[in-house]
């Protein structure tokens, strides 16, 4: 089984149209699609899903307090490494978008008025079909603490579908290089990165570069929207400098937009515009990746 | 347009008599523009007053580079880990049964020992250890740096080492280390998403703004974030960004469309802020209008 992940860094360069077109030119190779931004879950709004079932996720745990019991003496305030407890005019509040679950206010509070609670809802995960494969997207609650477990745990869902003849399994991570990318890059075999033509896009490629480096997922880069600023070169010559091979380029693409209004991938909104083009003339260069 | 200016002005003042106001940019979807609306705010605050710029987009932080400026000032930031004396320990267990993240693991009759990658430093370990076996240990997070951008603009930014899972931390140390710059307006340009360390992020804000595209990802990841920002009670309005590139047209709590421009593109490739670049156009108009309508800034 391999899995492949379209990561960037940055968000907003590529990644949903990079992977939606992946799994459309690649519809053959028994691929699971697995949206991995649980915090800003949007890639099933182009595909077709047909939702079979949902699973509810309670990750979360949160502390509660007994008013009956509580002096307000503030010690759980000060301990709170979150700042998710708020003591203001005698008046005590945990704010639960910031706590963690820790136990920490539980254990300091000398009137014992502080309990966990734990298995709280935090949100689902939903499994679907779309003609190019299974489909499974997060959803979780706003101000969640845990967005990376939720990811470890659609991989798990798209992992056990092996004997059910899934070959490979397509992610596309969040923006960003934290626990959410980190749970889509832990164990997979390859990385796709993408990367606009920009200082800021590069400059966070690198860093989702480095991760996947960390977890040894072999990394691959696409330049997007290469034409908007053709003199920039800092990705070709890291792309030599550290032998990491540059797949293809694709150009900007003003259908891309009005697709995604028309909540369609790109791939199918119009096979002919010039990135759908240019994604069928490179694809097949790593058509090997998929087992 | 909405706001009307009646509710903001009362703000305004208010704020305004405490010193200081702030103002916190989000959007839910990445790539919405967070950066490059904070950053031409930024600029055109700090014609008028001192501004400091928090860039807490700590996994991928880019406000600099829209400035061109290399960071300055770097401190490396740490955040507490159990440190073992096993001279102490009875090996009584409570540390790891109060772990929440199991992050300490005890075989039959040993130590505790640590696995630091599951560490969340909520320092539980530490409180309930009878013996104060445990000690203050640290590991690095990241780095926070101060960067002067001009006269009146300082730009704060937080940098997350990669590998590191927990953000959330991070985002604390940058708003801890921005305590340093005295300013009269604060602008907090938080990361993509909508978990908790966005929350972290806006914890202070007076007024937030939600960038977003008008596209349905933008629009799915906005209602997102507008559920993270009313769970807060903060004020808050959207900024459409891009404007033009669909037929989709949103109005709820638009306070200002940025139009798709070509002139803020050129400005983003080469990295000078779009207000500065085409300072006395209409360019600047895409970026006061906001500004105006919640009354930080008269005509």
């Amino acid at each position: 089984m391999a899995e492949i992940v379209v990561a960037s860094g940055k968000g907003g360069v590529g990644k949903s149209t990079v992977l939606s077109s992946l799994a459309i030119f690649f519809r053959e190779k028994n691929n699971a699609i697995v949206d991995g931004d649980a915090e800003a879950p949007n890639l099933h709004l182009l595909f077709d899903v047909e939702w079979s079932e949902e699973r509810e996720y309670r990750g979360k745990s949160i502390a509660v307090i007994d008013y009956n019991k509580c002096n307000l003496c503030g010690k759980c305030a000060e301990t709170c490494e979150y700042r998710a407890i708020k003591l203001k005019n005698n008046e005590i509040k945990i704010l639960d978008y910031l706590c963690e679950g820790c136990l920490a206010c539980a254990v300091i509070c000398p009137e014992r008025a502080i309990s966990i609670k734990k298995d709280v809802y935090s949100g689902k995960i939903k499994i679907g079909k779309t003609e190019f494969g299974p489909f499974i997207s997060p959803e979780l609650e706003p101000g969640q603490s845990n967005s990376g477990k939720l990811v470890t745990e659609e991989k798990n869902i798209a992992r056990s579908w092996k004997e059910k003849g899934i070959k490979n399994i397509l992610v596309d991570s969040a923006a960003g290089i934290g626990c959410q990318v980190i749970a889509s890059m832990g164990g997979s075999n390859y990385a796709i990165l993408i990367a606009e033509p920009t200082k800021s896009s590069f400059s966070d490629m690198l860093r989702a570069y480095e991760l996947a480096y960390h977890f040894r997922a072999k990394p691959f880069i696409i330049i997007n929207k290469h034409d908007l600023n053709p003199d920039f070169d800092l990705i070709e010559k890291f792309s030599k400098e550290e032998d990491v091979e540059i797949i293809g380029k694709i150009p900007y693409d003003k259908n891309i937009p009005v697709s995604m209004a028309k909540r369609k991938p790109i791939f199918m909104y119009d096979p002919n515009s010039p990135s759908t083009r240019a994604m069928k003339d490179f694809f097949p260069t790593i058509s090997s990746i998929f087992d | 347009m909405v706001g009307e200016g009646v509710e903001w002005e009362w703000v305004w003042e208010e704020v305004m008599d405490h010193g200081s106001m702030i103002i916190g940019v989000t959007g839910g979807k990445g790539g919405t523009g967070k950066s490059t609306f904070a950053v031409n705010i930024s600029s055109l605050l700090s014609r008028k007053y001192r501004v400091k710029l928090i860039d807490a987009d700590v996994e991928c932080p880019n406000d600099h580079i829209l400035f061109s400026k290399e960071l300055k000032n770097e401190v490396r930031e740490r955040i507490f880990i159990p440190s073992f004396n096993y001279q102490k320990c009875i090996k009584c267990s409570l540390c790891q049964k109060n772990c929440s993240e199991n992050a300490i693991v005890m075989f039959k009759n040993g130590y505790p020992f640590l696995l630091p990658n599951l560490c969340s430093s909520c320092k539980t370990c530490y409180i309930v250890c009878p013996t104060k076996a445990i000690e203050s240990g640290s590991k690095f997070i990241g780095s926070t740096f101060i960067t002067e951008i001009n006269e009146n603009l300082t730009l704060v930014t937080g940098m997350l080492d990669p590998g590191q899972e927990r953000s959330y931390p991070m985002v604390l140390r940058t708003l801890d280390r921005a305590n340093e710059i005295k300013s009269e307006i604060t602008i907090i340009d938080t990361s993509a998403g909508t978990g908790n360390h966005v929350a972290a992020s806006l914890m202070d804000a007076e007024i937030v703004f939600a960038v977003t595209e008008e596209t349905p990802l933008g629009l799915h990841d906005l209602e997102m974030i507008e559920r993270l920002i009313e769970k807060m009670d903060k004020m808050y309005y959207v900024i459409v960004n891009r404007h033009g590139i669909s037929d989709i047209n949103i109005k709820e709590k638009v306070l200002g469309k940025i139009p798709y421009d070509e002139r803020i593109a050129e400005s983003y490739y080469r990295g000078i802020p779009a207000v500065e670049m085409f300072k006395n156009t209409d360019i600047e108009n895409y970026f006061l209008e906001p500004l105006m309508e919640v009354g930080i800034w008269q005509r």
